[in-house]
């Protein structure tokens, strides 16, 4: 990773112009797996975002006549126990789980810049003590610390996203402070220095600009582990409300239903990892995109 | 070299000793008194103000601290206020069995994972590697607690091969050593205990493992392709050693190394994953300890619950750090 080489994005880009053969295998070509990733996880945020217009049901409406009905035409993910529209649920649910994960993955992204640039940049006492924090915020398994601050805050949605963001802070500002040191060599940003650019327009200018790809990669990476934290909590039963249409609230609600209706749990659980899956193709094609040593080595 | 190694020593104790107090402090910033919710038949004010009295919290933050301090540093974990169960009492029933399954989950994982990112790495067949980087990234991407219910259904409800829950069959007598039950059943030769623990073991293992080996696949892959890649391997070919020799004396002891860290840093992530799929399996660790103890307001064993983890995850990883000096003589000589 230390070799990842900045700017390399653009000429990663290149071959879909010059090439002849079809458009399609062209993309494919450049982003290897990040393209069906990619493809996939829109059509997901689509559905998830236009759930209140395809979902044949209000995902709260209650029929205990059709309780527990196996997938059908009717119902194509089934119904649970209290007779609610599984597969409406799961489109409800998807906002709130994506929802949740990109907002955990702003903050833990500004908050993470906002301690990784000046550590970095300034070096020094100030960036011994601001890494110092970090591992020792890192001296908790990442879910824990999430569950600690939830434990502190509360349960509800808005504590959720600050518990899931918070816990994924030192990994951004460990991420953000290597680039930031790797950049500072540059003959770019010395060159600056030399005709007498102040700091912030030098960061402003030459790091943050330059810092961003490599660190939007890594954070389309983080998504799944946003996502996947944010409904473990919920599985747990410390963030959303109960009744919430929420992925791993459906499934915590299913395990009871294992034995007589195995499709309650199943779907969710179903969305739930293609969501990630989409999100680790799109962050791994990226990667091998964008690292040009990873490219070599698996061509 | 010594000098990195008591640099890391010094450490030590100070990370303990933050992550202890910032745990303390969290708590103690939780609305409302923890009194209230266990207090609430009480009425009677003088049995508050005992109760009060009994855990600190009629006194100021700073000599709650202290005396926590105190009673901790004599190994004194305190009394859950929920059960009035000494809490090392719980510690010593819910600790070992997370540690059990977060171990044989690594085990587990680092095996799968080697072998598999080993094959995808020296495989020439493109369709191969492909399909075993797909099978690691699926994995990776499988989150715990729903492949403990998808095991569940096919294995216990579906196929009846394995239990649903619990951490051995409740009908069979075995004595409590270690409460490692690995440990106890071996020592007292308790063969039916042994193979009932096993077979409950497997599926809650093998549920937080699953993830992990994607990683350790992955990790394991690009290792290899590096070393394949270096200049020692082509020596070693050059030598006129088999390809198989090559991959695994040569470029596979190379490539372990960072899988040696991943692994260290892992134990964090597995041991969270316990505490989600004890969930699922009744399993009776530190995570049911952890959650019972965020529903029924019981600081004083969240507190410890929290402490025990975070502890264990920063000793592994300096245990980790230090054999990674052991194991690469490069770092050695630095």
């Amino acid at each position: 990773m230390a070799t990842m080489q900045v700017g390399d994005g653009a000429d990663a880009l290149s071959p879909i112009f010059k090439s002849r053969s079809p458009l399609l295998l062209r993309l494919w070509r450049t982003w290897d797996i990040a393209l069906p990733g990619a493809i996939f996880f829109a059509f997901i945020l689509l559905a998830s975002l236009l759930a209140s217009t395809i979902a044949p049901r209000d995902p709260g409406q209650r029929d205990i006549k059709n309780r527990l009905k196996s997938p059908s035409l009717e119902y194509p993910f089934g119904t649970d126990e209290i007779g609610r529209d599984v597969f409406s649920r799961v489109l409800h649910g998807g906002r709130s789980v994506l929802g949740t994960g990109f907002l955990a993955l702003a903050l833990s992204f500004f908050f993470g810049l906002g301690i990784g640039i000046p550590g970095g940049y300034l070096g020094g006492r100030l960036d011994v003590l601001l890494m110092r924090c970090m591992d020792i915020m890192l001296s908790f398994p990442s879910i824990l610390l999430a569950i600690l601050v939830v434990t502190t805050l509360g349960t509800g949605p808005g504590n959720l996203i600050v518990a899931v963001g918070v816990a994924q802070v030192p990994v951004f500002a460990r991420l953000a402070r290597a680039v930031v040191l790797l950049l500072m060599n540059q003959e770019y940003v010395v060159a600056a220095r030399a005709l007498g650019a102040r700091d912030p327009a030098i960061v402003q200018r030459h790091i943050l600009p330059n810092m961003l790809p490599p660190v939007l990669v890594h954070a389309s990476a983080m998504l799944a582990v946003t996502i996947s934290s944010a409904t473990a909590l919920n599985f747990l039963g410390l963030g959303v409300e109960t009744g919430t249409p929420d992925w791993g609230m459906m499934i915590a609600d299913g395990q009871s239903l294992l034995f007589d209706a195995a499709h309650v749990p199943f779907f969710p659980g179903l969305c739930l990892t293609l969501t990630v899956l989409s999100v680790n193709f799109i962050g791994d094609g990226l990667r091998d995109r964008l690292d040009p040593y990873m490219r070599n080595q698996s061509r | 070299m010594l000098a990195w190694f008591i640099r890391r020593l010094i450490w030590l104790p100070f990370v303990l000793w933050t992550v202890t107090t910032l745990t303390f402090f969290a708590l103690r910033l939780v609305p409302g008194n923890p009194i209230q919710s266990i207090s609430n038949q009480l009425v009677d004010p003088v049995a508050i103000a005992r109760i009060e009295a009994q855990w600190d919290l009629d006194k100021p933050l700073h000599l709650q601290y202290l005396n926590f301090m105190r009673a901790l540093l004599s190994g004194d974990t305190g009394i859950s206020m929920s059960s009035g169960v000494p809490i090392n009492r719980l510690l010593f029933e819910r600790v070992p069995p997370t540690i059990e399954l977060a171990l044989v989950a690594m085990l587990f994982s680092t095996i799968a994972g080697i072998v598999i990112g080993v094959m995808a790495g020296v495989t020439r067949r493109r369709l191969v590697d492909n399909a075993l980087r797909l099978l690691a990234i699926t994995g990776m991407s499988l989150p715990w607690f729903w492949v403990a219910i998808m095991l569940v259904i096919v294995f216990a409800v579906r196929l009846r091969v394995a239990p649903t829950s619990g951490r051995i069959d409740p009908r069979l007598s075995y004595e409590i050593i270690t409460n490692f039950m690995l440990v106890d059943h071996l020592l007292t030769g308790n063969r039916e205990a042994l193979l009932s623990f096993l077979h409950h073991l497997i599926l809650p293992s093998l549920a937080i493992g699953i993830t992990s080996t994607g990683f350790v696949t992955r990790l394991t892959r690009a290792a290899m392709l590096e070393e394949l890649h270096s200049s020692y391997v082509r020596t070693a070919r050059g030598k006129g050693l088999g390809e198989r020799q090559v991959a695994l004396r040569h470029a596979l002891r190379n490539a372990i190394l960072p899988v040696i860290t991943l692994q260290g840093l892992q134990f964090g992530a597995l041991l969270g994953g316990a505490v989600i799929t004890e969930a699922v399996f009744a399993w009776p660790g530190l995570g049911r300890l952890l959650l019972e103890g965020i529903l029924s307001r019981d600081y004083s064993v969240v507190q410890a619950a929290v402490i025990v983890v975070a502890l264990a995850y920063v000793l592994m990883n300096t245990l980790v750090d230090m054999l990674y000096y052991v194991v690469d003589p490069r770092l050695n000589q630095s």
